[in-house]
């Protein structure tokens, strides 16, 4: 079967490069080297908000048929921390043990289902039916959080053919590599070690049909109500703090997206673009960033998209301001003039200011845009009424946001008042500054004009 | 979206109505509308301060986000206190803002706001005048907010002495709230306060 990674490297479509299902991330940037004749050591693949590593496989990654990375282009003499982040070390399940039974759930009783056009509908459970332990996202046919199945088998030859010679006892047994041992019965094969999968549970199997496992996701056997609309539903996701606040499946999905809103995930170094407890506990943070998934496919792109972003932008990279592209870029040094290359179709060929992202210029960055906008830039404009229009147009946007903003005197992000008091925090790089001094907010500022 | 909020309103709703120890507490909750966006609280000023025996008024709006995102509260009822805007009644409290979590509750806010009452915190003012006031002269700033209580929140008693100075004011043709406002400024000198007015 073919074996597709989709690969964006703007907010364009996605383009699909063909690769061998077992062969590792550098063979794919040999790939999106060759496509945009790009040397392979200036690509970065970008998923969830992490790096992956080179000699990563797809497998480890959790990468399935059709998924979708981002790819971001790094200038080459800038050194990125190297950030060995193949597979998620611990999968944050704290105290639970779950026993682990073969048995699948009863034919065609399933707890819940998405119905057309709808989000989540649960039906209760009648007692005594809570059997389904393991939660997947099914990402080939149902798109969909769905009953998902445990399989084993054989590490080196990939069958179904492992005899393991102790259980798992727990999530850590089923997810990191290499806990379970066992012997191989198929004839010619010496594997010893037992490697663990899940499949959704709903639809008949296919030839590739691993699906990730949602391992906060639990049925709601204890009956807890949800943590924001209280309601007690059959499915919740349990986060990894102390006290397991439990959110419905409906509030999960909205307590995501208001953060995504507002840009309020944490880029956290080992796990990659994530939140925490929304009951504010330490540590409390999602370790598997698969749990997105349940968002949809519309705001999981979008949380993908967010999560590269905020990759490029805290390791001192930027984005193509240019409509239409927003490619990452990691640019060397501390030049203010960068260039989205175009180079095989990769980049766009905008000139730009790294700090207030508009076309290049020398000296300060306000007095070239307010002198940029008054200039009469008329006679390019004369031949193609069209183009005037939109280039008087493009003027007013601008000149409005000068007018109506500052920028945030860290990141130089243009920043909007629109109630509130003095002390502003940036929502793109949490910089606390005040509208009066433009300055880090202080004690001061707090005393002479917190409001007014 | 909306659902979500509207659901968890309705609860917390029944909740704070049945709850005992936030009628202990004289705080009481009511809708403003049938939609669940708008609610009017109102808390008692606590024994032993400045705003004993006066009720206070909050607005509260509920986002649609609710309660993902904070309730937007503020004080209808004029009060004079270092944390309270004395113009717009705005509060700055950090439950509201970066300390609120989801299984935050509406007994638990109207507690912490009377709290706010009984402990004012000067050194993290919303209203700078009030609060130099409280740093500088406590008695003052006592028999202000004391005055202030009797004016707009309903105290039965009040001090003569304050009482006559607005009206003097008054009578001269100034707005009340204005005099009254200038007088708490200038610590009650009617000819402090004359001038501030015009000025």
């Amino acid at each position: 079967m073919k074996f597709f990674v989709n690969v964006r490297y703007n907010t364009c479509q996605p383009v699909p490069l063909e690769v061998d299902r077992i062969a590792t991330i550098l063979t794919l940037k040999e790939k999106i080297g060759t496509r945009y004749q790009l040397p392979v050591d200036e690509i970065r693949v970008i998923f969830q908000g992490r790096e992956l590593s080179d000699n990563a496989t797809f497998e480890q990654c959790d990468l399935g048929n059709h998924s979708c990375v981002h790819a971001v282009r790094h200038s080459p003499s800038v050194q990125l921390r190297q950030r060995p982040l193949d597979i998620p070390k611990s999968q944050g399940l704290n105290s639970i043990r779950e026993v682990i039974t073969d048995t699948p759930p009863p034919g065609g009783q399933y707890l819940y289902y998405k119905p057309p056009g709808g989000w989540y509908l649960h039906i209760q459970p009648p007692k005594g039916l809570y059997r389904v332990r393991f939660h997947v996202y099914c990402r080939s046919v149902c798109h969909n959080v769905q009953p998902g199945k445990l399989r084993v088998r054989c590490s080196k030859c990939k069958q179904g053919t492992l005899t393991v010679s102790q259980g798992p006892t727990e999530w850590g047994d089923v997810m990191v590599p290499g806990r379970i041992h066992g012997e191989c019965q198929s004839e010619g094969c010496d594997g010893t070690v037992a490697e663990f999968y899940f499949k959704c549970a709903v639809h008949p199997s296919l030839e590739d049909d691993s699906a990730p496992v949602l391992d906060l996701v639990r049925t709601n056997s204890l009956e807890v109500p949800c943590a924001a609309c209280t309601d007690t539903v059959s499915l919740v996701l349990v986060f990894p703090c102390s006290a397991g606040h439990a959110l419905c499946l409906d509030c999960f999905r909205t307590y995501c997206i208001t953060k995504l809103n507002s840009r309020a995930f944490t880029q956290l170094p080992d796990v990659g673009y994530s939140l925490e407890c929304p009951a504010g506990c330490v540590n409390s943070h999602i370790r598997n960033p698969h749990h997105f998934r349940i968002l949809g496919d519309e705001q999981y792109t979008r949380y993908q998209r967010l999560a590269t972003e905020e990759y490029v932008l805290q390791n001192g990279g930027v984005l193509c301001p240019s409509p239409g592209c927003g490619a990452g870029l990691l640019p060397e040094g501390e030049d203010n003039r960068v260039v989205c290359e175009k180079q095989g179709g990769f980049g766009c060929g905008f000139e730009f200011c790294r700090y207030c992202h508009e076309t290049y210029h020398e000296g300060d960055c306000r007095t070239s845009l307010l002198a940029a906008i008054s200039a009469d830039s008329g006679d390019d404009y004369r031949l193609d009424p069209e183009n005037a229009l939109r280039a008087q147009w493009e003027k007013q946007s601008k000149l409005t946001i000068v007018q109506t903003t500052k920028a945030c005197p860290k990141c130089n992000a243009p920043t909007e008042k629109s109630g509130g008091c003095m002390h502003m925090k940036c929502a793109l790089c949490c910089f606390q500054w005040c509208w009066i001094c433009c300055k880090e907010w202080t004690r001061d500022c707090q005393a002479d004009h917190w409001f007014g | 979206m909306a659902n979500i909020a509207t659901a968890r309103i309705k609860r917390e709703f029944k909740e704070v109505v049945k709850s005992e120890e936030v009628a202990k507490c004289n705080i009481k909750l009511e809708l403003k509308n049938d939609s669940f966006t708008e609610l009017r609280g109102e808390i008692a000023g606590p024994p032993d301060t400045p705003y004993e025996g006066g009720n206070f008024i909050l607005d509260i709006q509920i986002p649609a986000t609710y309660p993902f995102n904070p309730p937007v509260v503020k004080f209808v009822t004029k009060i004079w206190h270092p944390n309270i805007s004395s113009v717009t009644g705005a509060v700055c409290l950090d439950i509201l803002k970066d300390q609120w979590w989801v299984t935050s509750v509406f007994d638990y806010i109207c507690l912490s706001f009377q709290a706010l009452l009984a402990a004012p915190e000067p050194d993290d003012p919303q209203d700078a005048v009030v609060a130099n006031q409280y740093k500088e002269s406590k008695d003052e700033f006592k028999n202000t907010a004391r005055h202030w209580t009797y004016a707009y929140a309903g105290r039965p008693t009040a001090s003569a002495e304050y009482d006559s100075k607005v009206e003097q004011l008054k009578n001269m043709g100034f707005d009340e709230h204005k005099a009254r406002v200038a007088l708490s400024t200038k610590h009650w000198i009617v000819e402090q306060a004359m001038e501030h007015i015009l000025s």
